[in-house]
């Protein structure tokens, strides 16, 4: 099982079958964000929050655990997804 | 996984969240400290929370009263526009129309920040409800932990179970500034309209302070009470309201009072 969290939604639990589906998504997402192309980056977050959304079940809520991905909310600009990975440790 | 082999946003900004996570487990001598310590800022955040979802339902019912406010002036310059144009006075009217349209335009504004604050009130409180939950877990897994303490095994479960709320904690955090940035928004914009409701730009023309409008406004408004009143006796009187016709101003004031009246 994989851990997914929706930030401001919730955490999910995924089919660890998706794992490569995930990482490969996950890249498409990070490059848009570098190529600063608010569109490409809606398009990608909102695929993978539908595969989220199509393939999780919610994670109970007395379950506390890490998880291995973390998508921002939608609304959130460019230079606050920035914002929330300036601390990824180098 | 290896952090070189983190390619993607997602993942990265969840090792972020676990990097503060094991920040605070590394200061700690005993693991078993971490816990306590990660409970009390559990408790403390829950509090901030529950301001926050007061602070919202505050600014919420602020706006909203603003919102009745705007709507009576609506209305009655509506009103009074009509009184004034009936009364030949098109300049008043305009001044009425041009204040009401000035009043919808605040409408409008409000109308979608109330939108936005029960947006983020309803984000909140779910966040709450969330928060509320795993705290409570926590806190029942924190005592099970330190019970059956043995060193190694327990290290596992403790970074497990702060690593999880901690990142919990990011979330609401996050939550909860979002929710502060618009009720500071908010806050800005209700003092501007209070500032424009105070100057009267957006009040009814009769308010107060608002003199020679004033005066003229309750002028027309006497006169058309007097001639409906008028009228009214007259009818009253039953045919008699037909018979001073010859005389020459009667028929001037009865023709006018229901054009006044149907307006």
């Amino acid at each position: 099982m994989i851990v997914v969290r929706v930030l401001d939604e919730g955490q999910y639990e995924l089919p660890a079958a998706i794992h490569d589906e995930l990482v490969a998504r996950d890249a498409r997402l990070l490059e848009a964000l570098d190529a600063d192309d608010r569109a490409a980056y809606d398009r990608e977050l909102s695929e993978v929050l539908d595969l989220v959304h199509a393939k999780g079940a919610e994670l109970a809520l007395d379950v506390i655990k890490p998880s291995e991905f973390v998508l921002p909310n939608p609304e959130l600009s460019l230079a606050g997804v920035r914002a929330l990975l300036a601390d990824h440790p180098a | 996984m290896k952090d070189g082999d983190i390619v993607g946003l997602m993942q990265r900004a969840s090792l972020v969240f676990k990097a503060k996570a094991s920040k605070a487990l590394d200061k700690a001598e005993d693991p078993r400290e971490t816990l306590d310590y990660s409970y009390e800022r559990q408790m403390e955040l829950l509090q901030q929370v529950r301001r926050g979802v007061a602070d919202v339902a505050t600014s919420k019912k602020r706006l909203e009263l603003q919102q009745t406010q705007l709507e009576k002036s609506v209305q009655k310059l509506e009103g009074q526009a009509r009184d004034a144009l009936a009364a030949g006075r098109e300049d008043l009217a305009r001044t009425a129309l041009e204040r009401k349209k000035a009043a919808q335009l605040q409408l409008q504004g409000l109308d979608e920040q109330h939108t936005q604050l029960q947006a983020e009130q309803d984000k909140l409180i779910q966040a709450e409800q969330r928060l509320t939950a795993k705290v409570e877990a926590f806190r029942t897994q924190k005592e099970t932990i330190k019970a059956q303490y043995t060193a190694a095994e327990a290290q596992a479960k403790i970074g497990e179970a702060v690593s999880g709320i901690s990142e919990e904690m990011g979330d609401v955090g996050m939550s909860m500034q979002r929710a502060q940035d618009k009720v500071a928004t908010m806050q800005a914009r209700a003092g501007a309209i209070d500032d424009l409701l105070d100057s009267g730009a957006l009040q009814d023309i009769s308010s107060p302070g608002q003199d020679s409008i004033d005066r003229e406004l309750a002028q027309i408004s006497s006169s058309s009470q007097v001639d409906s009143e008028l009228a009214a006796l007259k009818k009253e009187l039953g045919t008699g309201a037909d018979a001073p016709a010859p005389s020459g101003e009667a028929p001037a004031a009865a023709g006018d009072a229901p054009a006044g009246g149907a307006a």
